[in-house]
């Protein structure tokens, strides 16, 4: 179950970028700002691509795998139909390949507008 | 915005480490230097978005009763910024529907109600003060009510004023969530008129 480190941080940068790319998304959200305010206290010449292109969370629970992100929706769509399209992507993408499949994909709409 | 307004009940760690007096401060630097832990926050983000529109609505005030306003009483912008501050927390998770079992996917409470106070916002002399989900939202197709006090600018007729909230809100909470809106209140509570148009007064309807 365990995937190797460099796999599991490949995958995590694949989903950020796929999440981004889906129509509707505004802004994928870490789930650890603490750290992110850590990092951005060392550097003072941060933009905003900085913000971490590794925001899809890779975790385990009970040995098995879980994936959790948060988003930003426009107003152009609805951030329901956004949400499970921001699933379905993930879902499909990790059915796709060689990855374990996941016990639960977490999608959180943090903001709308 | 919130020198000499003094905010209550509100904690550093409520919006990701940062307080409301820490956002009010970073937008009016414009946003610079750059902070990654507010920009990536979307409690932060929710919070800028209603100071800019309060920012906004402020200053045309402002403007507005720049003659012959002695001492203006600037308490309900203090509570605006708390309200806002409060209710950009994520709060509850309100779910939204999947056929598939693996899927767990929902909207955070304080993402709605950033999205009922920009929706009230947007109508023409309205101002969103507080805002409420009452019912238990954690429930699909549980009966929601959604309270919302607002302020009433330039003259606008109250029970339109009210009338257009109630109607942009319901529109944008059909068109983003899954919940069961069974009712929307809204109550005016303050009525900002400029000395041109009249004396200040204060009315409540429900």
């Amino acid at each position: 179950m365990d995937a190797p480190m460099d796999d599991r941080t490949a995958l995590t940068l694949t989903l950020t970028d796929l999440v981004r790319r889906v129509p509707g998304v505004t802004d994928v959200y870490s789930s650890v700002p603490v750290l992110v305010a850590t990092v951005s206290k060392l550097s003072q010449l941060v933009t905003r691509r900085d913000l971490g292109p590794d925001l899809v969370t890779l975790s385990e629970v009970d040995g098995e795998l879980v994936v959790a992100v948060t988003i930003g929706v426009g107003e152009g769509l609805s951030a329901t139909e956004v949400c499970r399209e921001v699933y379905d992507a993930i879902a499909e993408h990790l059915a796709a390949g060689t990855a374990p499949q996941p016990a639960s994909i977490a999608v959180t709409v943090g903001r709308i507008g | 915005m919130t020198d000499d307004l003094e905010l209550e009940g509100f904690e550093p760690a409520d919006l990701d480490g940062h307080t409301i007096e820490q956002l009010s401060d970073y937008l009016a630097a414009g946003r610079q230097p750059f902070d990654p832990s507010i920009e990536s926050s979307p409690g932060c983000q929710i919070a800028l978005a209603a100071m800019v529109r309060l920012r906004s609505v402020s200053l045309s005030l402002l403007e507005s009763e720049a003659v012959d306003e002695p001492a203006r009483d600037d308490s309900w912008v203090a509570g605006i910024l708390n309200s806002i501050g409060l209710e950009a927390q994520a709060g509850r998770s309100i779910p939204i529907q999947h056929p598939s079992g693996r899927a767990s996917l929902s909207l955070t409470e304080g993402a709605v109600r950033g999205l009922v106070r920009a929706a009230g916002d947007s109508v023409t002399g309205v101002l969103i003060g507080r805002c409420t989900l009452q019912g238990d939202v954690t429930v699909p197709g549980s009966p929601i009510t959604v309270l919302v006090d607002a302020s009433v600018f330039w003259g606008e007729p109250i029970p339109t004023a009210a009338a257009k909230v109630r109607e942009a809100i319901y529109a944008e909470l059909l068109r983003h969530t899954e919940l069961n809106i069974v009712a929307i209140d809204v109550t005016v509570h303050d009525v900002h008129l400029s000395r041109s148009l009249g004396e200040p007064s204060t009315e409540e309807i429900e």
